[in-house]
């Protein structure tokens, strides 16, 4: 089902002109693209914070704005998190919670507020204030705050620039627990690859106030690789992880990876993420190195980004590993798709995301 | 009389300023938060014209601002003369005049405190609040009003004390009435004009003192208590 319709114009007065049409069918969506590139201002258009030229927004399959009529945001079952939280200063934590509670249904809603409590790890912060909470506190008090307002859809400004690794795993964390345990579509804005490739599972791609290209995360993202304004960035996903001797090894495919940092919590989804130009390919297994990861792979695809430089080859390892690679040597090695080749990764070069 | 003691004529004259102050900065509340409000966040035509008008008794010489209500709500006047006819409602010699002229010059001061006040109140937290399901009057009353409390209760206190202070206006337009309109300022000018009066105007200015000290610790107050009492309105 469709969960969101936009069609948006609007003219700003610094000349900047937002044109954009999409649609969002997944669960969780990311607005992508460069800043300025106007994903803040899609956002309060479809909350309703932001009086457009022209709008059509369909939440749900009900028009909130458009064809004459213009919903105040009380109106239109969106939840916002704000990139500040905006967190009411002069309530605790507790009320700025239940601040957008419905008024009705009480019984229902106070197990509905332990649930998104104990997901969100609210408990000892109920009685603090704002100003008492560090930052990811306190985006995770707006977050189950947008949450208990029961929204349809909810919308997150940069919910993961800025963040220091460990957090960032936090709250990757718990964006995972609450849009499956609660059912919410999510739909935020992101600057970063990285944060898209993990998060999303369907991608809108901006620049400069216009769509460039929307879909499923890969595809999206591997256009934007072909057609050079992104570099491939590898993200995969890890299994059975076992510490060995200060470092961590876990199940790619049938391969086993070694990597430098702490996996995720038990439960919870490893991703190791690593650079294109990280990976060196060989087409013997070499004799007597210091890197720890050497994985069979094969050669799925060559691109070569429009206007030359470095190729990019695609290769199936259990998981998809971009290699960046000069054309020469791509030359040198023979690489052709159906190729089978080694794939070398320093451990030190992995890290979890 | 000893000089710890007030005269029955004391009583009266501080009685009926308190009076005429309360009822003047309750008459001019409700309207003078919301214009605050109205005035900090909202562009629209005529703006200028709106703010002149309520400016204007902050900086026109209080007697021309008596003058001008006798013209328009004097007995003799328009409006003042078909209320007296319709509603048997008098201003002239009358406390209700009292009320209406402190009104008049303490609204600015009322005006101007809660305009800055909510100014200074993030915008954007009222975007939160529409989008978490409160509408206009809710996020007003829940998050707007209690985050500029401090600066709307210290303009309540400063038109207050500006009505006690009130002289000029009420002198032309409501008249020097014992009992009726004479509130403490009049009250001071009255003894101090009359023969052997200065003792009786110092015993009204040690008074003046004591109210207007009280005044500035009960808005300290106001602001505490109120701070707190409002931050619950916002779970409900």
């Amino acid at each position: 089902m469709t969960v969101l319709e936009v069609e948006l114009k609007h003219r700003y007065d610094s000349g900047f002109e937002l044109d954009v049409a999409m649609s969002m069918n997944a669960g969780r969506c990311a607005l992508f693209g460069p800043s300025g590139s106007g994903k803040t201002s899609i956002l309060k258009a479809i909350a309703g914070l932001l009086r457009s030229d022209h709008a059509r927004i369909v939440v749900a399959g009900e028009i909130v704005d458009g064809d004459g009529l213009r919903r105040a945001p009380e109106r239109r079952g969106v939840g916002f998190v704000f990139q500040d939280h905006l967190l009411f200063p002069h309530l605790t934590v507790e009320k700025n919670l239940v601040f957008g509670r419905p008024r009705t249904a009480k019984m229902r809603d106070e197990a509905f507020f332990r649930r998104v409590v104990g997901a969100l790890d609210l408990g000892d912060l109920l009685r603090r204030r704002p100003h008492e909470l560090s930052g990811g506190q306190s985006q995770r008090v707006a977050l189950g705050r947008a949450i208990l307002s029961r929204p349809r859809i909810l919308l997150m400004d940069e919910p993961l620039a800025s963040l220091d690794r460990a957090l960032k795993r936090r709250v990757l964390d718990h964006l995972d627990r609450v849009t499956e345990e609660f059912d919410i579509p999510l739909l935020f804005v992101s600057h970063a690859q990285g944060d898209v490739l993990r998060l999303a599972d369907e991608i809108v791609s901006l620049d400069d106030g216009r769509v460039v290209g929307q879909g499923p995360t890969a595809e999206v993202l591997e256009q934007e690789e072909r057609e050079g304004r992104l570099n491939p960035l590898n993200l995969v996903e890890v299994t059975d992880v076992i510490e060995e001797k200060g470092v961590w090894r876990g199940r790619m495919g049938d391969q086993w990876v070694f990597f430098s940092t702490p996996p995720a919590p038990a439960g919870r989804p490893t991703y190791i993420r690593f650079g294109a130009s990280d990976v060196t390919l060989a087409r013997t297994r070499p004799d007597g190195l210091s890197i720890r990861n050497c994985i069979p792979a094969r050669v799925e695809r060559i691109v070569e980004p429009e206007g030359g430089g470095m190729v990019f080859v695609a290769l199936e390892a259990g998981g998809r590993i971009w290699s960046e690679i000069t054309p020469k040597a791509r030359d040198e090695l023979g690489l052709v798709p159906g190729a089978e080749v080694f794939c070398l990764l320093k451990t030190a070069a992995l890290r979890t995301f | 009389m000893s000089a710890f003691t007030l005269s029955a004529a004391e009583w009266e004259v501080l009685g009926l300023s308190v009076k005429v102050a309360l009822g003047a900065t309750l008459l001019i509340l409700p309207v003078g938060v919301f214009m605050g409000y109205i005035l900090a966040r909202r562009e629209f035509r005529g703006r200028t014209a709106v703010e002149i008008l309520i400016n204007l008794p902050l900086v026109m010489p209080p007697v021309a601002t008596g003058l001008l209500l006798l013209l328009l709500l004097g007995r003799e006047s328009l409006v003042g003369g078909w209320l007296e006819r319709v509603f048997g409602v008098r201003f002239v010699f009358d406390m209700k005049g009292a009320v209406v002229a402190a009104a008049v010059v303490s609204f600015p001061l009322l005006v101007k405190a809660a305009q800055l006040a909510f100014s200074g109140v993030d915008p954007r937290l009222e975007g939160a609040a529409r989008t978490l399901g409160a509408g206009r009057a809710r996020t007003f009353l829940a998050v707007s009003l209690p985050l500029a409390w401090p600066g709307v209760a210290a303009g309540i206190v400063l038109a207050f004390a500006r009505c006690l202070g009130e002289f000029g206006a009420t002198m032309v337009f409501a008249g020097n009435v014992a009992g009726r309109t004479r509130i403490l300022p009049l009250a001071m000018y009255n003894a101090y004009q009359s023969p052997d009066g200065m003792g009786e105007a110092t015993r009204l200015l040690v008074l003046s003192v004591l109210i207007a000290s009280a005044a500035l610790v009960a808005g300290t107050w106001l602001d505490r208590r109120g701070k707190k009492r409002l931050g619950r309105v916002g779970a409900s």
